[in-house]
């Protein structure tokens, strides 16, 4: 009886540390040694996400729109991409399109694979640039121990890469307004 | 106590509830990339994921000519001239007695940029399994429905 006992607790227990769920990724600004733009520009840049969700308490850890705007605008400020992130009315548009997050649901090691659609547009809508940007973030148990935590934080490495791979082909480019 | 633990049906039903408790329920969800114009699709070209050994391709492709699409089935390097919409899966399987699919997503791609121009996805939990041309019809009835 002890035993059965011991071996649910056990299982109940591996099934905590091994799956993940409820705990919604945070804002993951890229430092600037991961991300240095060839070209700044001198105007400034506002940001729209849309496709993200909102974490249930229930469900695996998600990627909200505000998260990703949260991490573009911050990465931005800090690499001096564009001199300044507005609401609104600047003269380009970063639309960022969460399309697909393609999470585990049990393991030792998570591997989240995101892709999302990325448009810089100029003051009339006219796109400048445009990439669907693939990404794959991993997490492992050395990182975090318990799975909410793993997957949040495989998540969020999804979301860096994805920022810096985009960011990067939109620092190469020479914008003449 | 002893006894009531060791009753079979009593175990069922903890085990039932512990499925239920964590298995989640059905869903679907779909979005459409802003800007993104669905009304002027006609033909489809459905990509065959190379380790894809239960032809959900062409489980997408019947459903899509049901739907009133003309489609092909093939590789993504091989999109054929004058393909509107170039449609991507990935399905995911659990075992519970038997195999089941538990999540299907799909992606309308425009054929020149790569870029998804909708989205939608189905999961379905053991308790409330579905086929997978019942599911293909979810997902593609909810894109559809969005433009």
């Amino acid at each position: 009886m002890i035993l059965r006992l011991c071996f649910a607790g056990a299982a109940c227990l591996a099934l905590a540390f091994l799956s993940g769920c409820a705990s919604p990724s945070n804002a993951t600004p890229l430092t600037a040694a991961e991300f240095s733009p060839a070209y700044k520009h001198a105007e400034s840049v506002s940001i729209a996400a849309t496709g993200g969700s909102e974490t249930s308490s229930a469900g695996a850890s998600q990627i909200s729109n505000a998260a990703i705007v949260e991490s573009v605008a911050q990465t931005i400020r800090q690499s001096g991409l564009f001199a300044q992130v507005a609401a609104q009315g600047a003269p380009y548009r970063l639309e960022v399109h969460l399309v697909r997050l393609e999470q585990p649901m049990f393991g030792a090691t998570f591997t989240v694979h995101l892709e999302m659609n990325w448009r810089l547009l100029d003051a009339m809508g006219n796109p400048l640039w445009q990439k669907a940007v693939q990404s794959a973030g991993t997490a492992t148990m050395g990182d975090a121990f318990v799975g909410v935590t793993r997957l949040r934080l495989a998540n969020e490495n999804a979301l860096r890469l994805n920022i810096r791979d985009a960011l990067t082909q939109i620092g190469s480019l020479e914008l003449k307004r | 106590m002893k006894n009531i633990l060791r009753s079979r049906p009593v175990l069922l039903v903890l085990l039932c509830s512990f499925i239920a408790l964590f298995s989640g329920c059905a869903s679907t969800a779909t979005t459409l990339a802003p800007g993104a114009d669905l009304t002027k699709i006609k033909n489809i070209h459905v990509v065959k994921l190379a380790a894809d050994e239960r032809r959900i391709d062409k489980i997408l492709a019947d459903q899509l000519n049901v739907m009133g699409y003309s489609t092909t089935l093939g590789l993504e390097s091989r999109i054929p001239e004058g393909t509107d919409a170039v449609l991507t899966y990935q399905d995911k399987w659990m075992w519970d007695i038997t195999m089941y699919m538990l999540e299907l997503n799909v992606q309308l791609r425009d054929p020149k940029t790569n870029m998804a121009l909708a989205t939608a996805k189905s999961y379905r939990p053991s308790l409330q399994r579905k086929s997978p041309p019942e599911m293909a019809k979810e997902v593609l009835t909810e894109i559809f429905k969005s433009k």
